[in-house]
């Protein structure tokens, strides 16, 4: 069943966006039912069922955002953020980790959701692309667009590659 | 103020958070009150709904004859008197 196979997966994807129990199971739910009344309309493009539901539990967890005027959360331990500086190919160190973070405040949105999705979701590019409803090669160029402006903050204030 | 919060935490739900709220039931009634259409059945499927109609109808039309003949008939009346006051001022 549907349900039983995707509500973990889809409740730890809006938990990582929001840290908070009841706001978590609100969003999940509402997830699970405009996907069952819209189900009609989905179209299989050898993609897991998961990424049509990832790209309507983030239009809900915009939703609430903006709603509510509340600051986006966003999730990156360690070692998602060392994977990340390894990508913008800054040195391995522990003050970088903490400018990188700094980094990521002058990202927008859009940015830090192909960010999110990409490094700290671990998601494929074609995934990442079906997530926020753009092509494969879109994602792959915004994303690397998006490394390209965190390093050149980064080297901006002063940090030897 | 910042655009993002950055939490640098390992993920931990808790406990049985997921069991918790996981509700199939829950949904399904959610869903099936999002999908229910206002009227089971269209007015003009159901016999007696549509007689009911009908009966209203015919009703209201045989009323408006009614009244109308009547009016046009007071209106005939009230001319004719009219007419009768009219001859008999002028004599």
């Amino acid at each position: 069943m549907l349900y039983e196979r995707y509500y973990k997966v889809i409740f730890v994807f809006v938990w990582k966006r929001t840290l908070n129990e009841t706001i978590t199971a609100d969003i999940t739910s509402q997830v699970f039912l405009k996907a069952m009344i819209n189900l009609k309309n989905y179209k299989h493009r050898n993609l897991p069922f998961s990424a049509w539901l990832f790209r309507i539990a983030l239009s809900e967890l915009m939703l609430h955002f903006r709603k509510n005027k509340l600051t986006q959360v966003v999730s990156a331990d360690d070692n998602h953020l060392l994977h990340l500086i390894d990508e913008c190919k800054l040195n391995e160190e522990k003050e970088k980790q903490e400018l990188i973070v700094r980094a990521m405040q002058e990202l927008t949105e859009t940015e830090m959701q192909l960010i999110q999705l990409r490094f700290f979701d671990e998601n494929s590019f074609a995934e990442v692309a079906n997530i926020l409803g753009i092509t494969e090669n879109n994602a792959k160029v915004k994303t690397y667009r998006t490394i390209d402006k965190l390093k050149a903050w980064c080297i901006k204030n002063n940090i030897q590659q | 103020m910042d655009k993002f919060k950055i939490n640098r935490e390992k993920i931990n739900i808790p406990e049985g958070a997921i069991e918790r709220n996981k509700n199939f039931k829950k949904l399904k009634a959610n869903y099936d009150d999002a999908v229910k259409p206002l009227y089971k059945k269209p007015l003009y499927k159901d016999k007696k709904a549509f007689l009911v109609i009908l009966i209203i109808l015919l009703l209201a039309y045989i009323i408006s004859e009614v009244t109308d003949a009547e009016s046009t008939e007071k209106n005939k009346n009230n001319g004719q008197d009219s007419v009768t006051s009219n001859t008999t001022i002028n004599k």
